[in-house]
């Protein structure tokens, strides 16, 4: 009976901490909507979730499987009052297109990646228009969402940086936990 | 030739991810559905919003709190070089508002003065909740805020939402105890205004830039940039004249500098206004006939809610109060 218990408790604790990543991805989600008025509404702040989402897919897609990506951009969804399922499908796209390049950026430097990520977020930008265009039926200021863009590339490196320890943390976890 | 074989392994290479993923293509399509059915039925997800709504806010009360004290922090720091420039602004204001209040008394006496003689229904005082925006969440195509209160706190949907200097936004979700604010900055708001001085009447439609734009203004009007924008009773959505802004000049259409500053909400309070509804009775003989014994029934027995049959009843005591 312990037996089964303590198997039990690894269990859980492996699919926790297997499933870092995406708590992780939510809890960036949720800063990048905390009032806090870095910019003085000049731009948007940085789309973390993006960030987290280039990051896992270039570094370690098994973390962060498609069912995480679609369950991020659901949230970011129901939480910012975008129209249902908008976030869902940006996010898997960038995520499918970033897997797509993945063989092309694993072999790069950090300056490589941080402008692999520069096009996927100029990329993110376009597909955001052209969707919002079409769900929205009317003319968008494209301006926005391209200054988020930048900010975006300009916040990558260092919460890259700050994913990589995790990254690294995942990989070298007792087996227990890395399953 | 070389650039042909590269280009046909990297259109290869896109396929494999999707033809390795199957996971991917369907909750891509997931996505999709969810958008196109979301959009047709938009009452579809307002409960799920709402529940989204009081789980994010558990998050967001304890996200808002160091969140503040940062742009408590900035707002100090960019005060710190001005503290003089603005102290002496400060000083010409107080010395014209302090004349304007003695002229502002003088008026109120007279208005009361007036409605007295004219026996003028007193305006139904408009009862208002405060709340904290815990959470911002503007986006390239949505210009939101989350607040901590709901319906335990009676916060219904339409509500009009103002701070400390104008009209906000309206509640379009309510959960239990957190709300989403729509601005009237953000694509989908629409607030029917008045455009004092000249007395007239337009929509005031958000396109997700700082100045909302003024549409549906009679063919040929001419209004004048810096005119005071209120709102109307028009739809019984919010109570007259919560300040909104001042008209602006715009390329095409009007628009209006507002006098809330959004990113700066911190406070705010949600207005519980319902609109006075006229009943006039029905001309006589237009009386539905009476089922039964033809008997008329006692004032009791009509049904629970039932307006009584006097003329031009008021369901609530009076006008609201203009703010």
């Amino acid at each position: 009976m312990f037996e089964v218990l303590q198997i039990g408790f690894f269990w859980l604790l492996q699919q926790l901490w297997r499933a870092l990543p995406l708590f992780v991805t939510l809890a960036m989600m949720l800063v990048s909507m905390a009032p806090m008025n870095l910019m003085q509404g000049v731009v948007l702040g940085p789309d973390l979730a993006l960030i987290a989402i280039f990051f896992w897919a270039i570094h370690g897609p098994e973390f962060l499987p498609p069912w995480a990506v679609f369950a991020v951009g659901l949230a970011q969804d129901f939480a910012t009052g975008s129209p249902v399922g908008f976030c869902a499908v940006m996010y898997l796209f960038a995520y499918g297109f970033t897997l797509s390049q993945r063989v092309f950026f694993r072999g790069r430097t950090g300056v490589g990646v941080w402008l692999g990520f520069a096009i996927i977020a100029v990329l993110m930008a376009v597909g955001s228009w052209v969707l919002g265009t079409f769900v929205y039926a009317r003319w968008l200021p494209p301006g926005e969402l391209f200054g988020q863009a930048a900010v975006s590339v300009i916040f990558y490196p260092l919460l890259a940086r700050v994913l990589l320890l995790l990254r690294r943390a995942l990989t070298t976890a007792p087996e227990t936990l890395r399953g | 030739m070389a650039w042909n074989r590269n280009r046909r392994r990297s259109s290869s290479g896109s396929w494999a991810v999707l033809a390795q993923n199957p996971a991917l293509v369907i909750f891509f399509v997931i996505a999709l559905v969810l958008l196109v059915v979301g959009r047709g039925q938009e009452a579809l997800f307002d409960d799920a919003r709402g529940a989204a709504n009081d789980v994010s806010a558990v998050f967001m009360e304890v996200l808002s709190v160091p969140a503040s004290e940062v742009n408590q922090w900035i707002a100090g720091l960019g005060s710190l070089f001005s503290t003089y420039d603005e102290n002496q602004k400060l000083r010409q204001e107080n010395a014209k508002l302090r004349a304007a209040q003695s002229e502002l008394s003088e008026l109120q006496r007279k208005v009361q003065r007036y409605e007295g003689l004219l026996k003028i229904p007193t305006d139904a005082p408009v009862t208002a909740v405060a709340a904290r925006v815990i959470a911002d969440t503007a986006g390239p195509f949505v210009r939101t805020v989350l607040i901590n209160a709901g319906r335990a706190q009676d916060v219904l949907k339409g509500q009009a939402v103002v701070d400390d200097r104008g009209l906000l936004g309206r509640v379009i979700a309510t959960g239990n105890r957190s709300s989403r604010v729509l601005l009237v900055t953000d694509l989908n708001s629409r607030i029917p205004v008045l455009i004092e001085g000249v007395n007239l009447k337009a929509i005031l439609v958000g396109d997700n830039t700082e100045r909302p734009v003024l549409e549906y203004l009679p063919s040929g009007s001419r209004i004048v940039a810096g005119a005071r924008v209120v709102t109307t009773s028009d739809g019984a959505a919010f109570p007259p004249g919560i300040a909104i802004g001042i008209v602006a000049k715009g390329e095409t259409s009007p628009r209006v500098k507002l006098f809330t500053n959004e990113g700066r909400a911190d406070f705010v309070r949600i207005l519980k206004y319902r609109a006075p509804i006229d009943v006039d009775e029905a001309p006589s003989g237009t009386e539905p006939p009476d089922k039964g014994d033809g008997k008329a029934k006692p004032a009791s027995a009509q049904p629970a809610g039932a307006l009584p049959t006097t003329n031009a009843v008021h369901a609530q005591p009076g006008r609201p109060r203009p703010l």
